[in-house]
């Protein structure tokens, strides 16, 4: 019979209809492309020869970025600590030289300042792990930032 | 080598090992995607994708579960995002299928009565469907995924599993009915 011949056997009644499906369900499976998919058009396709090159060209690009993104970070992380200390040293020598009242203004205000980053930084970061669990409970995670873009996205709707 | 210990061995940064994983499955992946969505060109780049996001996320994976089924809700979920970020409908995709077969039209006659035929394919007319009645379809008929198995990749329940396919299959029935110009026996 012609592959035309069989697709029209098959959508010609209700039951034999079903029944194919059925026989479709059992005789497939993930990378098996039995003659009933075949006759129903499920062919395999040839994959594009370039894709594992390209995958393995992406990945290798990835673990450098990774690597650079943490040279970054603990470059970024070192020099952040140096200018804080400095900050705080300065700040201490400068309050020194302050009357009572006004070091104790600076020192209400310095106390404000760190609490205000460290509340906005707790609420990121919170915001972002509910959002992440929210997110169909994924067994695998984004980039941090594509996660921010998502949430960011999520707000304006 | 087993699957479990290219896995391991991916999972302590084998890049070798990695690669024959990416050769085993690439071709499930792709022909899920290309089932999904019904274009190569982006079958091929969220192929690509999975299997970077794959990479990245390795240490997540569970050793004892399947790592196709794992693969596979990569894979769903990119084009779930590809869909929600081109903002795609089914209009989109069936002008892409038409235009595909405009193109051959004019390549060769040859290639006029293939696409006619690929037309009336049922794989074809999938097209047609909604996403959530396609990827059902695909899944449990051209996959043969039990609803577990699609309950776990999709992450959704059963029932509307069930819902989907049973949707899905009747209106792929009168698709194809109306493409053959045959009496669809549930109208009237």
């Amino acid at each position: 019979m012609r592959q035309k011949d069989k697709i029209r056997a098959i959508i010609l009644s209700r039951d034999a209809y079903e029944r194919a499906m059925e026989e479709l369900h059992k005789l497939q499976a993930p990378g098996v492309y039995s003659e009933l998919g075949k006759t129903l058009g499920w062919n395999e396709r040839p994959v594009p020869p370039y894709l594992t090159e390209e995958i393995m060209k992406e990945i290798r690009q990835c673990r450098e970025e990774i690597e650079l993104d943490r040279r970054v970070m603990f470059s970024g992380g070192f020099l952040l600590l140096v200018l804080l200390t400095l900050i705080i040293l300065t700040s201490i020598d400068v309050l020194n030289t302050l009357s009572p009242v006004v070091r104790n203004q600076a020192i209400t205000g310095f106390f404000w300042m760190v609490t205000s980053l460290v509340w906005s930084g707790s609420v990121l970061f919170l915001s972002l792990l509910r959002y992440q669990r929210k997110d169909h409970n994924r067994d695998y995670v984004d980039h941090p930032l594509a996660l921010i873009i998502r949430y960011l996205r999520l707000l304006k709707r | 080598m087993t699957e479990t210990q290219l896995i391991k061995r991916a999972q302590n940064g084998d890049e070798d090992a990695f690669r024959e994983l990416v050769e085993t499955h690439q071709s499930k992946v792709y022909h899920l995607l290309l089932g999904m969505l019904r274009s190569p060109e982006v079958a091929c780049d969220l192929t690509q994708e999975t299997f970077i996001k794959a990479w990245k996320n390795l240490t997540h994976f569970r050793l004892g579960s399947t790592f196709w089924t794992w693969l596979y809700r990569i894979a769903y979920r990119s084009a779930l995002d590809y869909i929600k970020l081109k903002k795609l409908d089914l209009t989109y995709l069936a002008e892409e299928e038409l235009n595909l077969q405009a193109e051959e039209k004019k390549a060769e006659p040859l290639a006029v009565v293939l696409a006619k035929t690929r037309n009336q394919e049922l794989f074809s007319a999938l097209q047609e469907l909604s996403f959530n009645n396609r990827v059902a379809i695909v899944l449990y008929y051209f996959q043969g995924l039990s609803y577990k198995e699609i309950a776990s990749v999709t992450k959704r329940r059963l029932g509307s599993i069930r819902t989907d396919l049973h949707r899905g299959k009747n209106k792929l029935r009168e698709i194809l009915c109306r493409r053959w110009g045959v009496p669809d026996e549930t109208e009237g």
